[in-house]
């Protein structure tokens, strides 16, 4: 045992901003506290000494179907696969599928202002990509129909949408694309805005996907293990990946896409979070959404707020929203989103787990860095290193030292 | 712990907002009916959770999830909080942990390999894979991909579904010595030792002329077993600290020549300085990743599963050269004793690994008792019907060890 790396790594570890002592407001990645009796379920013996290759114990295949059954109560959706690594991953998984559904189709449409891994994923696929422009968030339909035809293979959105906004023309969006037969994919990151309140397949959407490290309170883990569950109705369920847990049509599945059964300490996370909330799941996105819209009029009589009607985030400009990020984290805030989905903005999730002192401390926060330009002279200086030279980084590119075993 | 309860203010807020209702704050859509059960409280679940498993098993599989022992510390200082419920670490300042951490892993990773670069980690060994293989394709403008049988047939699969457009040269296996059987392709796979716990031959490799991707499914034997010189290397980080978790719990280590450092994919740390002069770490490079490059990024990873790394240079850093070769000489002893008393299939040399043959009745008596005596092999491949492959974990007791071997004989 050695005591040096251990006191390096204690040491090390101290100089982390995180959910359990910071208020991590990343628009889009839902940094909700995450519940260490979720932790304590998949640390038992009985779990971690469990062989992939010794046939699926029933203690395991319960946990999943049920998991599946939540899934499938919350989403409307009628069928899901819960092998995906990350959202990334399950969209590339389903941009797979909708391409063996739609062998002759080559294109993806997508909304300019959407996460970058919905352009890269579709990519990935094989697709051509044409972005759709946007009007204050929405999608432009005059655009949409410039750009839809029976080339089209989907079109990927994200609702609320990256402003955080419900746009108003959702459904006329999604008409459009299915009077062509393109399919409707959800990204469903920002899922904590409506969950337990509708159903997106209620709505008209075809496949999406849900990060379970976002809305489900699994442990972010400084970039991962997380998961990305696919949700699909019957257009697109026979294409799932394998295995398939139900005795489902199996032979148009696209394969395998998880050499075992992808993140299964994730997903045994998620039943159990599931299983916390139950039917008072709802309450998750009324106060989610009502936080934010909290934090969104504290904020408008002194910053430009682009969200209109706000759903679970607030996007907001700045002068520069670079040193804004540096800025915060001396008050002791990690920085929200920044940059996207525009140059210069903060995107701010509160989620529900905040107080509202906490978003009236930020917001204070805010207005003291917009207010007092002290805040803004090459911040941060109270953190455990002072502005870090990226130029340097990227210039002298020094990837390893000597350390070795 | 219940967050939705915490509603002191809620109605000073709801007036602040000019609303009567939460509702108004939501589209028209008309609520639907949810049919989920009742809240538990922890202790409900946690009694749930734990009376589903019924029985222990001993399982003496690897096939890509190796069971090592892991001392108490590695998942102690892992979940700390700072690790567990951090953030990726794209504002360095505040991240700084995570960084050192990375570095630390992309060092020893690189020196242990003797590979250029190593990144911070991607999803597991057949997507990392994927990612070596379309890296290649860019390099030699290539689609075609030899990729041996000998390569674990549960990677195989999750690599073809990923790359739909490209062309699988899966050669059949040596049934007298177990290696792979190499020839010419613009890319080509090798994993050593390989599926059947075989060490494959250098020179026929080295004498290939190709995008060569070495892949390693345990990186502990590294410190005996040098990896060949290839383009690209991947290890599986699952039997580095991780614990076998019903394959769960893993990552891929992907690590490559400076040459092509701009085009591979996932995150990179460098170490810098800050404005005081001290050093500092930071994510490089990031203008290859899908959220500045979108449709031109290398890749469209974002999430990795970077915990699981985390949790492997700890446990790489707390045991050192010393204790990883206490690990890897107990399996290797161990599977001696099989060695001894069971004649293996393959007539080439094999290290952690093996494929025996034993009496079916015998293995499928132990396996109706919870005891897994190898995996068996004929399901996956025909041509080895009747034969099983063999691993046994450091962490089982020679008793157990002989009390199998005599059940088999």
């Amino acid at each position: 045992m050695n005591l040096e790396a251990i006191r390096f790594l204690i040491n090390a570890s101290k100089k982390n901003y995180c959910i359990d002592s910071n208020f991590v407001p990343l628009g889009s990645c839902t940094m909700k506290y995450n519940r260490k009796i979720l932790e304590k379920l998949v640390e038992c013996r009985q779990y971690i000494k469990l062989h992939p290759l010794c046939g699926m114990p029933k203690a395991i295949l319960d946990i999943l179907l049920e998991l599946e059954a939540f899934l499938k109560e919350l989403t409307g959706f009628e069928a899901v696969s819960l092998w995906q690594q990350s959202g990334a991953h399950a969209e590339w998984v389903s941009m797979l599928m909708i391409r063996k559904y739609l062998s002759d189709r080559k294109v993806v449409l997508i909304p300019e202002l959407a996460h970058g891994t919905n352009f890269a994923s579709a990519i990935r696929a094989g697709f051509e990509v044409i972005h759709l422009k946007c009007n204050e968030g929405s999608i432009d339909i005059y655009d949409l129909k410039s750009k839809i035809s029976s080339s089209v293979a989907s079109i990927m959105l994200t609702y609320p949408n990256t402003l955080g906004v419900f746009e108003d023309n959702i459904i006329e969006v999604i008409d459009i694309a299915h009077k062509y037969g393109a399919i409707v994919y959800l990204d469903g990151a920002n899922f904590n805005a409506f969950i337990g309140r509708f159903k997106p397949a209620e709505i008209g959407f075809d496949i999406m996907h849900l990060n379970l490290h976002k809305t489900f309170g699994t442990p972010h883990g400084s970039g991962g293990a997380g998961a990305g569950v696919i949700c699909t109705n019957k257009k697109l369920s026979p294409y799932l990946p394998l295995p398939r847990l139900s005795n489902d049509d199996i032979e148009n599945s696209i394969g395998y896409v998880t050499p075992f059964y992808g993140n299964v300490s994730t997903l045994i996370k998620a039943w159990a979070y599931i299983k916390l909330h139950g039917s008072s799941i709802n309450k998750i996105s009324e106060l989610a959404v009502l936080k934010a819209n909290y934090l969104k009029k504290l904020l408008e009589n002194d910053f430009k707020v682009l969200t209109t009607k706000a759903a679970h985030e607030v996007v907001i400009e700045v002068e520069d929203a670079y040193s804004y990020a540096k800025a915060l984290l001396d008050f002791g805030f990690y920085a929200p989103t920044i940059n996207f989905p525009y140059k210069n903005v903060l995107m701010i999730e509160p989620t529900e787990c905040e107080s509202f002192q906490t978003i009236e401390k930020f917001v204070d926060a805010l207005k003291k860095i917009k207010y007092s330009k002290v805040y803004l002279n090459n911040p941060p200086h109270s953190t455990p290193v002072k502005r870090v030279d990226e130029v340097f980084a990227a210039r002298n590119l020094k990837l390893k030292d000597s350390s070795s075993i | 712990m219940n967050f939705l309860n915490n509603t002191e203010d809620l109605y000073r807020v709801m007036n602040i907002l000019g609303i009567k209702t939460i509702d108004e704050l939501f589209p028209n859509f008309p609520t639907s009916n949810f049919n989920l059960p009742k809240p538990l409280e922890e202790w409900e679940v946690e009694d749930e959770f734990f009376k589903k498993f019924d029985r222990d098993f001993l399982s003496l599989i690897g096939a890509g999830v190796y069971e090592h022992f892991i001392p108490a510390e590695v998942w102690y200082i892992a979940k700390r909080s700072e690790f567990l419920t951090a953030y990726t670490p794209y504002q360095p300042e505040a991240s700084q942990g995570t960084l050192e951490v990375v570095f630390k892993f992309q060092s020893i990773i690189s020196n242990l390999t003797g590979f250029d670069v190593t990144n911070a980690g991607l999803w597991d060994v057949p997507t990392a894979v994927v990612e070596a293989i379309i890296l290649g394709s860019r390099v030699k403008n290539t689609k075609k991909v030899l990729m041996p049988s000998t390569t674990n047939p549960f990677y195989r699969r999750v690599i073809k579904t990923h790359l739909p457009d490209f062309e699988f040269i899966e050669t059949s296996i040596d049934l007298e010595s177990g290696k792979s059987k190499l020839l010419d392709a613009p890319i080509v796979l090798i994993q050593n030792p390989n599926f059947f716990g075989v060490i494959e031959d250098k020179a026929e490799f080295d004498a290939l002329n190709a995008f060569k991707i070495y892949i390693s499914d345990d990186p502990n034997f590294l410190i005996m077993l040098k990896p060949f010189a290839a383009d690209v290397f991947i290890g599986n980080s699952q039997p580095l600290g991780n614990p076998v978790a019903f394959g769960a719990e893993h990552a891929a280590i992907f690590s490559t020549k400076l040459e092509y450092l701009r085009l591979i994919p996932g995150r990179i740390v460098a170490q810098t300085f800050d404005t005081d002069g001290k050093i500092a770490y930071t994510l490089t490079l990031q203008t290859r990743e899908q959220h500045i490059r979108k449709e031109k990024a290398t890749s469209n990873i974002c999430t990795n599963n970077q915990l699981n790394i985390i949790a492997s240079t700890i446990y790489l850093m707390l045991l050192g050269r010393k204790g990883i070769e206490k690990i890897v000489n107990r399996c290797i002893y161990n599977l001696n004793l099989f060695k001894e008393k069971f004649k293996p299939v393959f007539s080439a040399d094999s290290l952690y690994e093996c494929v025996f043959s034993f009496d079916h009745k015998r293995y499928i008596d132990l396996k109706n008792e919870g005891i897994y005596a190898g995996l068996e092999l004929g399901k996956i491949y025909p041509e080895l019907d009747g034969c099983y492959l063999v691993y046994v974990p450091d962490t089982v007791s020679l008793d157990t060890v002989y009390g199998v071997i005599n059940r088999l004989r």
